[in-house]
């Protein structure tokens, strides 16, 4: 990483080195001096701007992924909420087919069974046989709702399609 | 002298740099694990170009993103460029910009404050 950073800042670090040598020279004018330190503040000066602009330009690029960010996480809900929706349709077309599957029978199930038992008992009494179908049909929407939560259970104990994960 | 050409990938921009006619144009992200050695063709091609350059050089950059040690080897490519309009050398930088994308924009103006070269930002539609 530090040869990284050194690489960078290639020709930074060869100005340091070379006042850093002027520095260690005991033979040296003062007009010499005077020229290394102008053109040492020339360099400083190159560099601040160039730190300046790293640091602006940094910043908003930070800004641009922060905004990608949000992008992202506002999809990913959009996502959830799709596909919940989904998970919920289909659950919902599922229940709905077994308590058609389920009503039919238990109204077969009355005609030949439990419908003989009932005209013998009350005497062919046809109010009887009605209020047993009647207690059927209205059994069937909360026995969906039933079915429909067990089903939605069932379903989010499934593995989800995997959404997208972002670091900040 | 042979044209540069260096296909995109998820984190480097396409680049291609062509002394014949002078149009040097980079796209793209540039996020690479390693900047410098990313840049590193790139600036010695650019050295060499500086030596026999086209009549006219036009610079084209359109960056999606880049990271902070791409923005710096940005810098010091621009600043080759400004070395060849410094030698007397028409160039020019085209610094592209999706539209509603401000801080691309603004970056460009940042570049363009530093750089003493004809710099213009340009919005693609």
């Amino acid at each position: 990483m530090s040869s990284k950073k050194e690489n960078l800042f290639k020709s930074e670090t060869q100005i340091l080195e070379t006042c850093e040598d002027l520095l260690k020279k005991e033979d040296i004018t003062l007009q010499e001096y005077k020229d290394s330190l102008k053109e040492l503040c020339f360099n400083y000066s190159e560099l601040l701007d160039q730190t300046r602009l790293i640091t602006r330009v940094s910043d908003k690029l930070q800004n641009k992924l922060n905004s990608a960010y949000e992008a992202v996480e506002v999809k990913n809900i959009e996502l959830r909420n799709t596909i919940d929706e989904l998970t919920k349709a289909r659950v919902g077309r599922k229940a709905q087919t077994i308590i058609l599957f389920i009503g039919l029978s238990l109204f077969i199930l009355e005609e030949l069974i439990l419908e003989p038992i009932v005209d013998k008992a009350t005497g062919n009494n046809i109010w009887f046989s009605l209020g047993i179908k009647l207690i059927i049909a209205f059994l069937l929407k909360p026995l969906e709702s039933f079915v429909e939560e067990w089903l939605l259970k069932a379903a989010s104990k499934q593995p989800q399609i995997a959404t997208v994960e972002v670091k900040k | 002298m042979e044209p540069l050409v260096l296909q995109p990938s998820a984190h480097t921009p396409s680049v291609s740099l062509n002394p014949n006619s002078g149009v040097c144009e980079f796209k793209g992200r540039s996020t690479p694990e390693n900047s410098v050695e990313y840049y590193e063709p790139i600036y010695k091609w650019l050295d060499a170009y500086v030596t026999s350059p086209n009549s006219s050089t036009v610079v084209n950059l359109q960056f999606e993103y880049f990271n902070t040690s791409s923005s710096k080897c940005i810098l010091d490519v621009l600043k080759k460029f400004v070395k060849l309009h410094n030698a007397g050398n028409e160039v020019k930088i085209n610094w592209f910009y999706e539209e509603e994308d401000d801080d691309m924009k603004e970056a460009g103006e940042d570049y363009s404050d530093i750089l003493d070269i004809p710099f213009e930002i340009q919005v693609i539609e």
